[in-house]
């Protein structure tokens, strides 16, 4: 293996680099917030702001660099220290979701009287689904059956 | 009445129809060696097959897996922990598989006292390389003597003598498939590369088969030292220990204990392997229930027995109570009968069934999965050998209540009169 004799760099400056995968990287925007934590700072949060997204995709591991600077930053760091790292797309207060498994196929829920209706969702995962429009907090509904 | 009066009569309303006593005995003998040898066998196979991964699995397997953290940083964070978190695409992080503080660990390990024995190992994927091409397999570091005394690594091994990979530097162990695949012997010398690409060249000093022929195609062993050496690594470097206790039935719950303890990932041998604990348990089931079988068909057979047995002495009975003796010991000649039929019989089988037991030991048994295995496995337990005569006195009691308890409320009045 060829190792460099020296390393130039400026030891006080850090940045954090990121891969986001290229199914997400169109929701990333310049100064979206990062909260990241440190292996070598266990149990810590800090926060971070998208700075930059490196244009060009690895094509190997299909995902962009994308570049943060630091808000709050732990007192020492060193060059090459991992993070792991959540980039902040959205806030939204008052959403109102359901469990998934109370989706019935992509758009419809099924209420406790027995009809079905159609909704709009927003976000989803495994477990909870945003629903948009169409259902409202005092609304009952079923769970769906297999 | 004294007894020996009783067991006198008992004696001769027996031997005047031993055709039939005899019977009544084989019948007993027969199953109660049917019982020993059924079960004996049942487990010796139930031992054997769940020693093929039960003995080589260790209780408590302390690692570090590469998956995605769950303690993501935006769920840490006071202003967002209460609510909910949609995140998208987590990532395995930078997770090495290298067991942070291992000396350490072992340390607390082997001072637990629940503990029986830790071995550490590392995992190595490497390829063979054999002319032009490469083969894919994995090395595995292991401690031999540990591995030996808690993981029976020693009966996997042909030729039988592990110690080999300690004494011989930069030696192998390749398993039998493996080497094959190779055209390697005993004494040749195999290059490996590692996945960053190093060369290194090992020699084979044994062969191993493991009875899963699919793992002998990939598996390999080396010591420590040897594989620390290929990976380039320090000298603590390890990726997994492995810790065998005393109680396996404690392993889910010390799982959980070192994964808080030790910051690691554990896996307990019940989670891993549960199917094997359900097959022996059920295999163990069934030859019971047909043993247990066999017994109630000896019983009814010794009841039927000793039914014709008191039609037919009806006038001996009514003369034998006539002359002074009472229902009770009318009732205790006839359990006197039937038990000592059970006893006999029970005695005769558990030593036909020990026989038997001999006799399938002897069956030549070989199989290329087991090199250690050369006939049928038995197993001479003797709690079989208690249950079976337990069973056989219980079986003959029960089968002889009711024809005895008849017996003894024949009126001899009536029936003298009635001839």
């Amino acid at each position: 293996m060829l190792n460099p004799v020296a390393i130039i760099g400026d030891a006080t400056n850090f940045l954090i680099e990121m891969k986001v995968d290229e199914n997400d990287i169109a929701r990333i925007r310049q100064g979206q917030r990062v909260l990241y934590t440190m292996d070598s700072y266990k149990g810590k949060v800090f926060e971070a702001l998208v700075e930059k997204i490196e244009p060009l995709m690895e094509e190997q591991s299909r995902s962009f660099t994308v570049k943060a600077v630091f808000v709050t930053r732990p007192p020492t760091l060193y060059p090459n220290l991992s993070v792991e790292a959540n980039i902040v797309i959205q806030v939204k207060e008052k959403a109102l979701t359901i469990p998934r498994s109370y989706l019935v196929g992509d758009s419809m829920v099924k209420l406790s009287s027995g009809k079905m209706r159609k909704v709009v969702v927003g976000l989803k995962d495994y477990q909870k689904v945003e629903i948009k429009t169409g259902l409202s907090e005092s609304d009952k509904i079923m769970e769906s059956a297999r | 009445m004294n007894l020996r009066l009783i067991v006198r009569i008992a004696k001769s309303l027996l031997l005047a129809r031993w055709k039939q006593t005899l019977v009544a005995a084989i019948g007993v003998t027969f199953s109660i060696t049917m019982f020993i040898a059924l079960l004996s066998f049942m487990s010796g196979l139930n031992n054997l097959l769940d020693g093929l991964m039960l003995n080589r699995t260790a209780h408590i397997r302390i690692f570090n897996e590469v998956k995605p953290n769950i303690y993501q940083p935006v769920r840490m964070l006071h202003e967002f922990r209460d609510s909910y978190n949609f995140i998208r695409s987590v990532k395995a992080g930078s997770s090495r598989q290298e067991i942070y503080n291992s000396g350490a660990i072992i340390h607390v390990l082997k001072k637990d006292f629940r503990v029986r024995g830790v071995a550490p190992k590392i995992t190595a994927p490497v390829f063979f390389n054999d002319g032009a091409i490469d083969i894919t397999g994995i090395i595995y570091g292991i401690d031999v003597s540990a591995e030996s005394n808690l993981f029976h690594f020693g009966e996997y091994v042909a030729g039988c003598n592990p110690l080999d990979l300690k004494n011989v530097s930069n030696s192998i162990i390749l398993g039998e498939g493996l080497a094959t695949k190779l055209m390697a012997g005993i004494g040749d010398v195999v290059q490996v590369t590692t996945i960053t690409q190093e060369q290194f060249p090992l020699k084979v000093v044994r062969f191993f088969q493991s009875g899963v022929q699919e793992l002998d195609k990939v598996q390999s062993f080396a010591s420590i030292s040897t594989v620390q050496k290929i990976l380039g690594k320090p000298s603590d470097y390890i990726t997994d220990i492995q810790v065998k206790l005393y109680d396996i039935d404690q392993a889910p719950a010390l799982a959980k204990e070192y994964a808080n303890l030790f910051q690691a990932d554990t896996e307990d041998i019940q989670t891993a392997n549960a199917q094997f604990e359900t097959g022996s348990f059920v295999r163990t089931l069934i030859s019971y229930l047909v043993g247990i079988t066999l017994l109630i068909v000896a019983g009814f057979g010794i009841y039927n027995i000793l039914n014709m047995m008191i039609y037919e002495k009806m006038d001996s009975i009514a003369i034998l109570k006539a002359t002074g003796f009472s229902g009770r010991d009318v009732n205790r000649i006839f359990m006197t009968i039937a038990l000592s039929i059970g006893l006999f019989g029970g005695l005769m089988g558990l030593l036909f069934g020990f026989l038997f037991s001999l006799v399938i030991d002897q069956i030549p048994f070989i199989t290329a999965a087991l090199p250690t295995v050369k006939t049928y496995p038995v197993d001479y337990n003797p709690v079989f050998y208690f249950i079976g005569s337990s069973f056989s006195i219980v079986t003959t009691y029960l089968a002889g209540w009711a024809p005895a308890r008849k017996a003894s409320r024949i009126d001899p009045v009536i029936t003298i009169r009635g001839k």
